[in-house]
């Protein structure tokens, strides 16, 4: 998992609960890096899943409440730090639909090794978006932050309905984007 | 206290651990960059010098070209002075064995032979013209004029062309703006329709239809006639130099007329194409690029 996942996840962690939590969810288990990340690095996607889990287990969130709130916490930093992203786009749908064929493959130039999410859009109507993502790495929870995210950023209000269509294990989940 | 300086220490640590991990990659980075310059640099250089290369190669080929010019003018000059000059004498001494001659009581096989000798001097004499003119065509050539087609076909089919009474010449179609060498655009036309004429089997009921056709890809100037038709095996010899479809001593043509037509219309970027079934008539396209022509209202 790219390196500014960790970065953005451990400042979130600070600006939220202060570096004492920090430095706890990184003490109490034994993580190969240690907790020192640099966003241009690449780590196992484990550290983080490590990382989420004693930050519950601290604050006594749950972990999908967790995933959300750093969902929409990341694509805020995004937007800030990667403004040519959103130079083409209007509104929150069309930015979800570049996803997959523009931002990941500019991307996979600059981070060939990156392993990314893959996210298939299908318009059912004027106002609906159909997303199916795809991952290995069962983080539904974090896409849904990003969409909520993707919204505010764009000032648009949605509703979203969330579907497992994998067996179960979360790695293959279709939301239903609605614009209210 | 004591506890917030272990974590601080810690923190530290982490960051340290942080940069230094940063500065390998970076440095890893730096290393491929530095690398791809490196092989980019290569394949420029490579890429120059094969430009050097190439351009050697084609000042070779202008050289050359120069020269195979240069021997072409002075064959040209030959052939206008070194040979018209003999033909011009023998064709003098011609007449003065005819002045000779006249009234002597001679046989009349030798009035036939002298009469003989003249249409072959003429004829070497329409050929030394022909290889002339089709040399010199592209010299004339460079001067380009905004000509007006439908003016031009009219000046030629009013003015130039010699016709018989009965033949009839029908102009339809489009006539836009043409930028091209007039006199030379002129002699195209002008040949096409007089050849249109000549080879008619029936000058009575001859007729040569003129039709201009605006084209997605430029402009058609189609000249037609319904006389005997070429048969399509001599669709290529027709533009071919000196290559007659008749024998020499049936024709008085010399093969350079349609070779001179088709050197005109490719100079202006066009081509000639020829359409004709034996027995049907015969139609001559000459084909011009969009960028010659001007559509005017």
């Amino acid at each position: 998992m790219k390196g500014v996942v960790f970065t953005e996840f451990l400042d979130m962690v600070e600006d939220k609960f202060g570096y004492e939590v920090v430095d706890e969810i990184i003490e109490s288990s034994d993580l190969p890096h240690n907790g020192a990340y640099t966003s241009i690095g690449t780590y196992p996607h484990e550290e983080i899943v490590t990382l989420v889990v004693n930050l519950s287990k601290t604050t006594k969130i749950d972990v999908p409440t967790l995933l959300h709130t750093f969902g929409f916490h990341l694509f805020g930093q995004f937007s800030k730090g990667y403004p040519s992203f959103f130079e083409k786009t209007t509104d929150a749908f069309n930015f979800l639909e570049s996803i997959e064929d523009y931002i990941h493959v500019e991307v996979k130039k600059l981070y060939p090794d990156a392993e990314l999410p893959r996210f298939k859009c299908k318009r059912l109507g004027n106002n609906v978006l159909e997303m199916i993502y795809h991952s290995d790495r069962s983080m539904s929870d974090l896409a849904l932050g990003l969409i909520d995210g993707c919204a505010k950023h764009f000032n648009e209000k949605i509703e979203v309905d969330r579907e497992d269509i994998s067996e179960g294990d979360g790695k293959v989940v279709k939301f239903i984007i609605k614009k209210v | 206290m004591e506890k917030k300086l272990q974590i601080l220490q810690r923190r530290i640590e982490r960051e340290r651990a942080a940069r230094k991990a940063a500065e390998a990659i970076l440095e890893k980075k730096s290393r491929e960059l530095y690398y791809a310059n490196e092989k980019l640099a290569g394949v420029n250089q490579e890429l120059e010098e094969r430009i050097v290369e190439r351009t050697k190669e084609l000042e070779e080929k202008v050289k050359s070209l120069k020269v195979a010019n240069e021997e072409l003018n002075e064959i040209t000059q030959v052939v206008s002075h070194d040979l018209k000059s003999p033909l011009r004498a023998i064709g003098s001494l011609i007449s003065f064995l005819e002045e000779d001659i006249k009234g002597t009581p001679v046989n009349q096989d030798v009035y036939d032979y002298v009469n003989l000798i003249r249409r072959r001097v003429k004829r070497m004499q329409n050929l030394l013209n022909g290889i002339l003119e089709y040399i010199n065509i592209g010299k004339t050539l460079t001067r380009i004029d905004k000509v007006e087609l439908k003016g031009l076909l009219d000046a030629i089919i009013w003015n130039d062309l010699q016709k018989p009474t009965d033949f009839q010449i029908e102009i339809k179609g489009d006539f836009p703006i043409i930028y091209a060498n007039g006199l030379r655009l002129k002699q195209a036309i002008k040949h096409l329709v007089e050849n249109a004429i000549k080879y008619h089997h029936n000058l009575e009921e001859g007729k040569v239809t003129i039709e201009g056709i605006l084209t997605m890809q430029g402009y058609d100037l189609c000249i037609s006639d319904n006389g005997p038709g070429i048969p399509e095996r001599y669709h290529e010899k027709v533009f071919k130099i000196f290559q007659l479809l008749e024998s020499r001593d049936t024709t008085e043509s010399t093969g350079i007329g349609l070779p001179i037509v088709k050197k005109i219309v490719e100079f202006h970027g066009g081509e000639i194409i020829l359409e004709s079934d034996f027995g049907i008539g015969a139609k001559f396209i000459m084909r011009f690029p969009k960028d010659k022509i001007q559509i005017t209202n």
